[in-house]
């Protein structure tokens, strides 16, 4: 039988531009504030995993280090928008193992302005082509669904406005400004039919958990927060869009996308259905990718999520709240920190701690990341 | 001056100077692949990838525009902004290759009969670098 596991604090340092706070500094305030939430100081924590994508060697052992040389083991891990994911679980296996009680797990990130370096990801000969934009890919896909079956601009815009909504009373959010269908509609394309306003920008910022073996503080008005599961899988082949591409194949039809395969597992791991999950963060990259995970996650059928938009049944105040955050289309996304940025939110969330973007009476929520090479991860928490 | 690919394991010309995508075919699964650098089929894992030449004719299956300059370190100065990029199903094999779709923007759809085409990219030391693209096919 293995061990429970909860998650004992949360901190976060603000996603934005934050020039001339370096990746540590902001690493360690997230960890200092999740510490303080668990009422715990560093010589408790047993392990660390520090998730980012863009920084360099030993990022994690030069940020949490100073806070103390305790001879724990720091990890740093990578898979691309999935990191934070990779970090959780490797951290609720080493307290499932029996080999630690409380385990930080840290995301931090801070990237250059633009379109993410295409040398990461991409062979030279498709940059020379003019083929390594990262978000065309979810772009086509949008376009051709926007011409076989009937997906309109406005249905893509309602996303955007929901999400940057959902943003003007998060705190940690880099944009926080509520947008009218019209003004999303107005933004510049940027890869035909995603607009400027529809997309989320590479940015900075840190988000970090504790996780124990014990609840950690609680009491009247402080639930426990269990992680009830946390999968990892990458795309099989031709299943998955994410760069880097150079073709795909027909056989995508018989691929189980991987957004369906980590969300499934990860619900039939909690023991819980769907309809069991009351608020949930999902890799808003685009417009397009959030109606595609709607889809994939089985909140509605194929080709259903322009439906579920426009019934505003993913809105704050409907039955499946998404995005409550704003989703990295209003927080941006600092890859390493997005996906402990989400699981942070949902442990608030189901604590009751969300003020103006509450959602009333969350006992479970899902955190879904997806990104290059089909990297995805989800988290699924509950209240106990 | 000689011309030399950009990406000889995709994109190469045969001995008549016909230039053409190339790739290979998997022996057991029969999965058709666009380039030759994988080590093994990576929908079955077989290791018996047979060199193909892919077809040069296709249909437009899904696209974008590109509005900004495209990311890198690039000598390339081609294609100029705003371009069109998509995967073109090529002709009878299922395979769709992603390659800009070098035509103008208010032609571009889903489901536009396009043809092979070969694009100069930048000047080598002592000869000219090639790249490919899709222009539109007419009956």
């Amino acid at each position: 039988m293995s061990h429970d596991v909860f998650v004992a604090g949360v901190g976060m340092h603000p996603f934005g531009r934050f020039d001339g706070v370096t990746p540590a500094q902001m690493g360690q305030a997230a960890v200092q504030a999740a510490l303080a939430d668990a009422r715990i100081g560093w010589a408790d924590v047993d392990a660390a995993y520090f998730a980012s994508m863009y920084l360099p060697a030993t990022s994690g052992a030069r940020t949490l280090k100073p806070l103390g040389a305790t001879g724990i083991a720091i990890s740093d891990v990578e898979a691309a928008c999935a990191s934070g994911g990779v970090a959780m679980k490797q951290a609720m296996l080493g307290i499932q193992s029996g080999e630690y009680d409380r385990v930080a797990v840290l995301g931090v990130e801070k990237m250059p302005r633009g379109f993410m370096d295409p040398a990461m990801i991409f062979d030279s000969w498709q940059i020379e082509l003019g083929l390594a934009v990262n978000p065309s890919y979810w772009a086509m896909q949008a376009t051709r669904r926007m011409e076989t079956s009937g997906l309109t601009e406005e249905q893509l815009a309602r996303v955007a406005v929901k999400n940057h909504r959902n943003s003007e009373h998060n705190e940690n959010a880099m944009y926080r400004k509520v947008f009218t269908l019209e003004e999303v509609l107005a933004s510049p394309l940027v890869c035909d039919p995603i607009r400027l306003l529809e997309i989320c920008a590479p940015n900075e910022g840190a988000a970090a958990v504790i996780l124990s073996r014990d609840p950690g503080p609680t009491g009247p008005g402080r639930p426990a927060v269990r992680v009830a599961s946390c999968t990892q899988v990458l795309a099989e082949y031709a299943a998955d869009w994410r760069a880097p591409m150079h073709s795909l194949s027909a056989a995508a039809a018989e691929a189980v996308p991987p957004t369906t395969r980590a969300g499934s597992l990860a619900l039939a791991q909690a023991g819980l259905d769907l309809d069991d999950v009351d608020v949930l963060e999902v890799q808003d990259t685009d417009v397009f990718s959030e109606l595609e995970v709607y889809e994939h996650l089985g909140l509605c059928g194929p080709g259903e999520g322009s439906r579920l938009i426009a019934e505003g049944y993913t809105d704050m105040t409907g039955p499946k709240p998404v995005n409550v955050s704003g989703g990295l289309i209003s927080k941006g996304e600092p890859v390493g920190a997005s996906h402990l940025g989400q699981v942070v939110e949902i442990a608030r969330q189901l604590r009751g701690e969300c003020g103006p973007r509450q959602v009333a009476g969350a006992r479970i929520g899902l955190a879904h990341v997806l990104g290059a090479a089909g990297n995805c991860a989800v988290t699924v928490l509950s209240a106990t | 001056m000689t011309r030399r690919s950009v990406a000889g394991e995709f994109f190469d010309e045969d001995a008549a100077g016909t230039w053409t995508l190339v790739g290979t075919r998997c022996r057991s699964c029969r999965e058709l692949l666009f380039g030759r650098t994988d080590p093994a089929c990576p929908r079955c894992a077989h290791a018996d990838l047979d060199p193909v030449t892919l077809p040069s004719r296709g249909t437009v299956w899904a696209y974008t525009v590109q509005r900004n300059p495209p990311p890198g370190q690039r000598r390339s100065t081609t294609p100029e902004l705003p371009y069109a990029v998509g995967l073109v199903e090529l002709e009878g094999s299922g395979l769709r290759v992603l390659s800009h779709i070098d035509v103008p923007l208010d032609r571009v759809a889903v489901g536009l009969a396009v043809e092979l085409a070969v694009r100069k990219l930048y000047n080598g030391q002592d000869d000219e670098v090639v790249g490919f693209a899709f222009e539109e096919r007419h009956a």
